[in-house]
């Protein structure tokens, strides 16, 4: 059963995740964030989220390992939004197939508006 | 079979006893014993008869002793008789007249009995009795008037006796021992008158009785109740004394018999008597005469000893005589006895002489002949055993030799040298299955089928042939011959002899095998040989020969050789080889074969040789005939080929004189048989190095792989083309004779003749130094061009990731700015308020955020100037004690929950731009931070390397950076693979480094013992002399 509120963020950058955390939760969704691709995948065996906001650099399992894993799994999956700083985030976006993008620097209306597409 | 001793079961049989005769076993088993049996066998009935006679004479003397004494007590009684009768007539004749018709008056009477009593000594007194016992008269007044009528001799009176005498008794007035004689007087008509009683003094009887006596021998007279009234020798009275005779059966008899004897009377002086005893008559006393058994006895003896005295003297001599003769036969058997054991015990020479008696001086010499015979005979024994022992342990065939149980009990040395092991000590199933005894066919054998076993079994001689492994691994054939050792009929043990036979064994196949091979040979020859008699007719021939002659075998043997091939001139050569004795060989003889002129000319071998008989006679010829046609003609062709040969090497010569490369023709054995001018001109080899090895004249040119290493041997040409391969292009560097490195291409072949056989090897070596120095040239251009379009390129690359990351890590920063303004700003704008804990998380952020950029913002502009040779340092005085410490500080508050540790010695000014290296060590201390784990501390120390150089050095727990990035770490863009992204552009290490290069310092990277990094800043402390401004880029 997924959770139609639940929003993992995954970037490793502490300040991105608390923004992210405390935009979102102000907006009345559940957040939980990981600080990379191996954290996340953790999380992804205990909960069903309604949506991944996936940053691109880092360290251990990147945005590609990660959203390579997380695709091999079975059952339903969540939509992944992709964070990168890269100039061409669509193209990153659809490198590793995600449902959407959010490039670098980002308002919070941008967030709010990108979540929401995907959480009614 | 062996015999032992024989004589010994002989000697065993002997040594049982028979049983001796019932006399024989009462004798003497001794010499001296025997002597002494024979003297008393003479001496003891000699005793015996003599104990007679003198037992006879004893008893006699006894009797005539008892005889003697029963005289003198028939004396005695006769005389004490005498006496009573005296008494009672005198009593008679005074009772009448005191009882006459004139009865005196009382006085008167007693006056009568007095005057009578002093004509008899002996009485006490006189006493006149009336019929009633009364006295009335007596010789002594104080009897008067005493009654006696209780008295045994008045009432013997009153009942009608004449007389009576009374026992011993005591007198009625004094108590006195006495005794009474009385009468009785009567009248015609038988009317008792009166009693008349005399009194006798006993002690006084001697005067009747006396009889001389010798010795202690005593006479006495005793009452009828046996007690003693008198005894001469005189005794003192004691009713014991008197008494002493009283129980004596003596008396009895002979008071019943009238005499009596006796040899067993006890005295009153205690000693026993012999004595006789004599009744008084008409009394019932006893007269006695005895003498001590003692007394009588020693008369006698004394007569005995006197004549026994000679006899002992007599038998004593005999004994004297058999002890004397005894010693004189015992001491020198007992001598001999000493010989015997002496010569039992092997002292063959104690010899011993014995004077007499002659049989037993003749035995010692028997003895002592017999010791020397012994004597010879074990030394002659000793010898042969000795003899024996030597053979045996110098037998080179191994000897084993069983108990008759089968265990093996003694070996010779040699068992032990051909198989190195004892089978003594080891047990004969281990010798066995060590020596892996087995028979001819390989069948393993057991310890009981071992020929020693089987000979001790059924006792008799066993030859087997055997074959054992011996100690060094070899096979031994050996022939093993093994007997029964018999003693006294019995089987006792069994000796095999293991003869070695394998080389005799090896000598007869070997022999075998060259009979079958000279066979084989002859058979298999090409030579045709046949065996001639005298007579020239066909012993013997080969197949070979029977082949050539164009006959059969069988046709040719019996058949006469030149009825065959008749040919004058070859008879002449056999009859004079078998005339004279000297062999005939000719060599490449030419032969017109008579029945076969298709043939043409053929060639022979000829050896004719004499065979002699045992006399020396030559009895035989061998001829032998080899085809040599085919080589006499091959060798004809050779020459024409040689000649042809010499002819192509000339144009040979003048071919590779004429070419331009160096060609040199090899040897099989690798020297060098011929090279042309160009060889001679690129190797310089005089004929020394011609000759020597391949090693040595790759050394001697410096040759070289083109890589520049030492040309491997195994690789060189000549090698691989006299080993039959075929070389082409192979490079080579070689030194010329000037010391020029010269390039050569090599190609190499084989020369082989039509046979295949190896002649040598052609080797030729092109210059090709100037064609390889053009290509190097292009290469190393080619290197070049490639190395710069990399570099281009990965710069190019480089800066494509540098500006990627640039932006990521600009653009991070910047979103957080931006996302906690609009937080804040919107929720002021949704609620009118901004609470308290978002404002300060949000500007905490903003301000991290802010500095994050700067410092990225502070590198981007460093790398910039860098890149533009403009990055500058103002170099000033900076107490560096004071600028760690501020720098530590400010760290710490970015970093508050880690542990960052300070230890610096006060250092003096230092010439340095404080600000760059602030952020320098700024740059260390946060690399430490980031690359170690949250819970390990930091370390920095400031310190003097020497005198003149300062010394920073940063310390982390961290995992380390591995060697090869060492140096790497130190490069732009250079990002660290730790556990997480820490992010940043890849600046901070390459940037610190520029900065410390502009101080003249230097920076390196280290492992820290113990794991981490350690990263060492090195600044001279000095004022350099001139500072440079900016880094030469």
């Amino acid at each position: 059963m997924s959770n139609p509120n639940l929003v993992l963020a995954v970037d490793d950058d502490p300040s991105i995740l608390e923004l992210v955390q405390m935009a979102l939760e102000d907006d009345g969704y559940t957040v939980m964030t990981a600080a990379d691709g191996a954290e996340a995948l953790e999380l992804l065996d205990k909960h069903s989220l309604g949506l991944i906001l996936l940053d691109m650099r880092m360290s251990r399992v990147n945005g590609w390992e990660f959203a390579e894993a997380y695709r091999r799994r079975p059952g339903p999956h969540a939509p992944i939004v992709v964070i990168t700083a890269a100039a061409d985030a669509a193209a990153r976006a659809a490198e590793i197939g995600a449902e959407g993008y959010l490039g670098k620097p980002f308002g919070l209306d941008e967030l709010s508006e990108v979540v929401s597409r995907y959480l009614s | 079979m062996i015999e032992l001793s024989a004589s010994e079961a002989r000697l065993a049989g002997n040594v049982r006893a028979k049983p001796r005769p019932f006399l024989s076993r009462l004798m003497p088993r001794t010499v001296r014993g025997t002597l002494i049996f024979i003297l008393l066998a003479m001496l003891i009935p000699l005793l015996v008869g003599e104990a007679a006679v003198y037992y006879a004479r004893y008893q006699e003397r006894r009797a005539q002793e008892l005889e003697a004494n029963l005289e003198v007590a028939r004396g005695g009684a006769a005389a004490f008789s005498t006496f009573i009768r005296d008494v009672v007539n005198t009593e008679f004749a005074i009772g009448q007249t005191l009882s006459g018709l004139n009865q005196p008056s009382p006085a008167q009477m007693n006056g009568i009995l007095a005057a009578n009593l002093r004509s008899y000594p002996l009485l006490r007194n006189l006493n006149w009795l009336t019929p009633e016992g009364k006295a009335v008269a007596s010789s002594r007044a104080d009897v008067i008037g005493l009654d006696y009528a209780d008295r045994d001799y008045v009432q013997a009176v009153r009942a009608g006796e004449e007389w009576a005498i009374s026992d011993l008794m005591p007198a009625r007035v004094d108590g006195m021992p006495i005794f009474t004689i009385s009468r009785g007087i009567r009248d015609g008509s038988g009317r008792l008158l009166g009693i008349l009683v005399a009194v006798v003094d006993p002690d006084k009887l001697g005067e009747v009785l006396t009889v001389a006596r010798t010795g202690q021998a005593a006479i006495g007279v005793s009452d009828s109740t046996g007690r003693l009234v008198y005894r001469y020798p005189e005794v003192t009275w004691t009713p014991a004394t008197r008494d002493n005779f009283m129980d004596e059966p003596a008396l009895p008899r002979a008071r019943a018999l009238g005499e009596s004897v006796s040899t067993s009377l006890k005295g009153i002086d205690g000693q026993i008597r012999w004595g006789g005893f004599v009744r008084v008559e008409h009394t019932n006393w006893v007269a006695a005469a005895t003498r001590p058994e003692v007394e009588a006895n020693s008369r006698i003896a004394g007569e005995i000893f006197r004549d026994a005295l000679a006899f002992l003297l007599i038998a004593l001599l005999g004994a004297v005589t058999a002890v004397v003769v005894g010693r004189r036969i015992t001491v020198p058997i007992k001598r001999l006895e000493d010989q015997a054991a002496a010569i039992g015990m092997g002292r063959f020479d104690e010899h011993i002489v014995v004077a007499e008696p002659v049989e037993l001086s003749n035995l010692a010499r028997a003895m002592s002949r017999m010791g020397d015979d012994l004597k010879a005979r074990q030394q002659s024994l000793e010898q042969a055993l000795a003899e024996q022992s030597v053979i045996f342990a110098s037998l080179a065939d191994p000897v084993l030799v069983f108990d008759a149980s089968g265990k093996p009990v003694r070996t010779n040395p040699a068992i032990a040298a051909v198989y190195g092991i004892d089978p003594v000590s080891a047990g004969i199933d281990e010798f066995v299955r060590k020596t892996a005894v087995r028979h001819p066919d390989g069948r393993p054998l057991v310890a009981s089928e071992l020929p020693g076993s089987r000979a001790l079994r059924d006792g008799k001689t066993v030859t087997d042939l055997l074959v054992t492994t011996d100690s060094r691994g070899r096979e031994r054939v050996v022939q093993v011959s093994a007997s029964p050792l018999v003693v006294g009929g019995a089987v006792v043990g069994a000796a095999g002899v293991w003869h070695d036979i394998t080389e005799r064994e090896q000598l007869l196949g070997r022999v075998l095998r060259h009979a079958a091979e000279l066979r084989a040979i002859v058979e298999g020859t090409q030579a045709q040989i046949a065996l001639l008699d005298r007579a020239f007719d066909f012993v013997m021939v080969n197949s070979a020969y029977e082949a050539g002659s164009g006959y059969r075998r069988d046709d040719l043997i019996g058949r006469n050789h030149f009825e065959l091939f008749p040919n004058a001139e070859n008879q002449a050569i056999f009859e004079r080889v078998r005339d004279t004795g000297e062999p005939y060989e000719a060599l490449e003889k030419p032969f017109q074969h008579p029945a076969r002129p298709d043939l043409g000319t053929t060639y022979w071998n000829w050896v004719l040789v004499p065979v002699r008989d045992k006399t020396g006679r030559v009895g035989e010829v061998l001829l032998s005939l080899l085809d040599v046609t085919a080589q006499v003609k091959a060798r004809q062709q050779m020459r024409h080929l040689k000649e042809d040969a010499e002819c192509r090497a000339a144009e040979l010569d003048a071919a590779i004189v004429s070419i331009p490369d160096a060609v040199l023709i090899f040897s099989p054995a690798g020297t060098v048989e011929r090279m042309n001018e160009a060889a001679r001109a690129l190797l310089g080899y005089s004929s020394r190095e011609a000759k020597a090895s391949t090693e040595e004249r790759l050394v001697w040119v410096h040759a070289e792989t083109p890589d520049g290493k030492p040309f491997p041997p195994e690789r060189a040409p000549t090698r691989r083309a006299l080993g039959g391969e075929t070389v082409h292009g192979v490079d080579m560097v070689i030194r010329g004779p000037e010391g020029r490195k010269v390039w050569t291409s090599c190609s190499a072949a084989p020369i082989r003749a039509t046979d295949d056989q190896m002649l040598g090897a052609v080797v030729i070596m092109r210059d090709i130094t100037a064609a390889r120095m053009i290509e190097a040239e292009r290469e190393r251009l080619l290197v070049a061009e490639r190395l710069a379009r990399g570099q281009a390129e990965s710069a190019v690359k480089a800066r494509d990731d540098f500006i990627s990351i640039a932006a990521h890590e600009l653009k991070t920063p910047v979103t957080s700015l931006r996302g906690f303004a609009e937080l804040l700003v919107r929720q002021f704008e949704r609620t009118g308020t901004v609470d308290y804990e978002r404002l300060t998380k949000a500007m905490a952020q903003m301000s991290l955020q802010s500095v994050r950029l700067t410092r990225l913002t502070e590198q981007l502009l460093n790398l910039t100037q860098l890149d533009a040779g403009k990055l500058a340092i103002s170099p000033a005085n900076t107490d560096l004690h004071d600028l760690v410490e501020r720098t530590v500080e400010s760290v710490r508050l970015v970093y508050p929950d880690r542990k960052v540790v300070f230890e610096g010695e006060t250092a003096p000014a230092v010439w340095v731009d404080g600000l760059r290296l602030e952020q320098v060590i700024r740059n260390l201390l946060e690399n430490a931070l980031k690359y170690s784990p949250a819970d390990s501390p930091v370390e920095i120390e400031l310190g003097w390397e020497d005198a003149s150089t300062v010394r920073i050095s940063v310390r982390d727990h961290g995992n380390g950076v591995p060697e090869a990035q060492r140096e790497q770490v130190f490069e732009r863009f250079y990002q660290g693979h730790g556990e997480r992204n820490i992010g940043g552009l890849g600046l901070g290490l390459y940037i610190s480094r520029q900065i410390v290069d502009l101080h003249g310092g230097q920076i390196v990277c280290e492992a820290a013992e113990g794991g981490g990094s350690r990263f060492v800043l090195r600044l001279p402390a000095n004022r350099p002399g001139s500072t440079r401004g900016a880094v030469d880029r």
